[in-house]
């Protein structure tokens, strides 16, 4: 499982472990406040360097919310071509990240309101790449599940997220899939770090109900 | 009794409240127990009296090991994706460039066109204020329902009437 490190000092690293994204700042480099203010002054390079340091973290957000791979990376282009454009407008009042973070919960949710559709992946959904990448992730564990099978776990559990609000179920993925901490998703979601707890509780305590009602 | 409920209620949101820093604190975390133990000694003590709170510890874990089954999307932007941005981002200011030379010449335009349209309209009214006034307009006949008109014209229709006309005005 990918986890991905922070970019900007929020708080405590959600995860230390996680494998470090190629743009991820440096101790010393350029902070993001002045890679922004290059960047409204046309300065390419400099957000350039913006969207390294945070693809990593706008494909996590819209992967929680649209969980088609196709999808996120249209989604993700957008999200950073619509920032270019508007970040003449953009005063820094609120860190980058949580400006970016908003662009992309809301071109997320735009883009389910057009299709009308629940954001569900079933086998039939997953590209030849998502396989390939199952396959060769079975490969590197050796032996384990056969992939259909683990393809067949991952239906389920996403028919099991289906049942919950959107987002409840984004808060879900982001805090264990991608490995956000309470407070990143309090910032992406505009909420209270302590409703995103209670609803993390409500959220784990519906989905373990329905495994055990199913008997799964 | 009730103070005592409300008391447990809060004590039991403080828990959970602790239980999910622990459980971040703790991601790899397998056994409830690994969770209690980073919280303090009285919340552990709450968390063996209160099966709820116990629960909530079950669930963390249980809810994790089931969605590990799901792939992370961080990992899929990789170094081909800022290009991509900055590419789609030149591709996006050419067109905008394109649309705004369509309009550019409009300017330019704008001022030969206030200058044709000002002559036009000066030869214009020149030519309107020289043209003698043509025919003018008849005036309109009121008729009955038969069609006689009920205003009669002034000028004689023959030389009867011319007649007529003159000995009313000798009486």
């Amino acid at each position: 499982m990918a986890r991905v490190p922070k970019v900007e000092p929020l708080g405590p690293p959600s995860s230390p472990g996680g494998a470090k994204p190629s743009g991820a700042k440096a101790p010393g480099a350029v902070d993001d406040r002045e890679l922004v203010r290059r960047a409204q002054h046309e300065d390419q390079e400099a957000f350039e360097e913006l969207v390294r340091r945070h693809q990593h973290r706008v494909f996590a957000v819209a992967g929680g919310i649209l969980r088609r791979r196709e999808d996120v990376e249209d989604i993700a282009q957008q999200v950073f071509v619509k920032a270019y454009f508007s970040l003449k407008r953009f005063d820094q009042r609120a860190a980058f990240s949580t400006w970016l973070y908003k662009i992309t919960v809301n071109e997320c949710w735009d883009l389910l309101r057009k299709k009308k559709v629940r954001p569900l992946v079933y086998e039939s959904d997953l590209s030849e790449e998502q396989a390939r990448q199952v396959l060769s992730a079975e490969e590197k564990g050796g032996g384990g599940p056969d992939i259909s099978d683990r393809l067949e776990a991952r239906e389920r559990i996403e028919r099991l997220l289906d049942g919950l609000d959107e987002r409840d179920r984004l808060m879900l993925i982001l805090k264990e899939v991608e490995g956000f901490a309470v407070e990143e998703i309090a910032e992406v979601l505009e909420l209270n770090a302590n409703t995103v707890k209670v609803r993390l509780f409500r959220a784990r305590r519906r989905i373990v109900n329905k495994v055990r009602k199913r008997g799964e | 009794m009730m103070s005592w409920l409300n008391r447990n209620r809060s004590k039991c949101r403080e828990f959970r409240m602790q239980l999910e820093d622990a459980a971040s604190a703790a991601s790899g975390s397998k056994e409830v127990q690994e969770l209690l133990a980073r919280l303090p000694s009285s919340h552990k003590e709450h968390a063996a009296g209160c099966a709820d709170c116990r629960a909530a510890a079950e669930n963390i874990l249980e809810t994790r090991t089931l969605l590990t089954e799901l792939p992370s999307y961080a990992g899929v932007a990789g170094p081909w994706f800022a290009p991509r941005v900055m590419a789609a981002i030149s591709a996006r200011r050419a067109a905008v460039g394109r649309t705004a030379d369509t309009w550019t010449f409009l300017p330019k335009l704008a001022a030969r066109v206030t200058w044709a349209s000002a002559i036009a309209l000066l030869l214009a009214s020149g030519w309107l204020y020289q043209t003698p006034a043509s025919t003018s307009a008849k005036p309109a006949v009121v008729t009955d329902i038969t069609g006689e008109p009920l205003v009669y014209s002034t000028t004689p229709a023959n030389n009867d009437e011319v007649l007529v006309s003159l000995s009313e005005r000798a009486r």
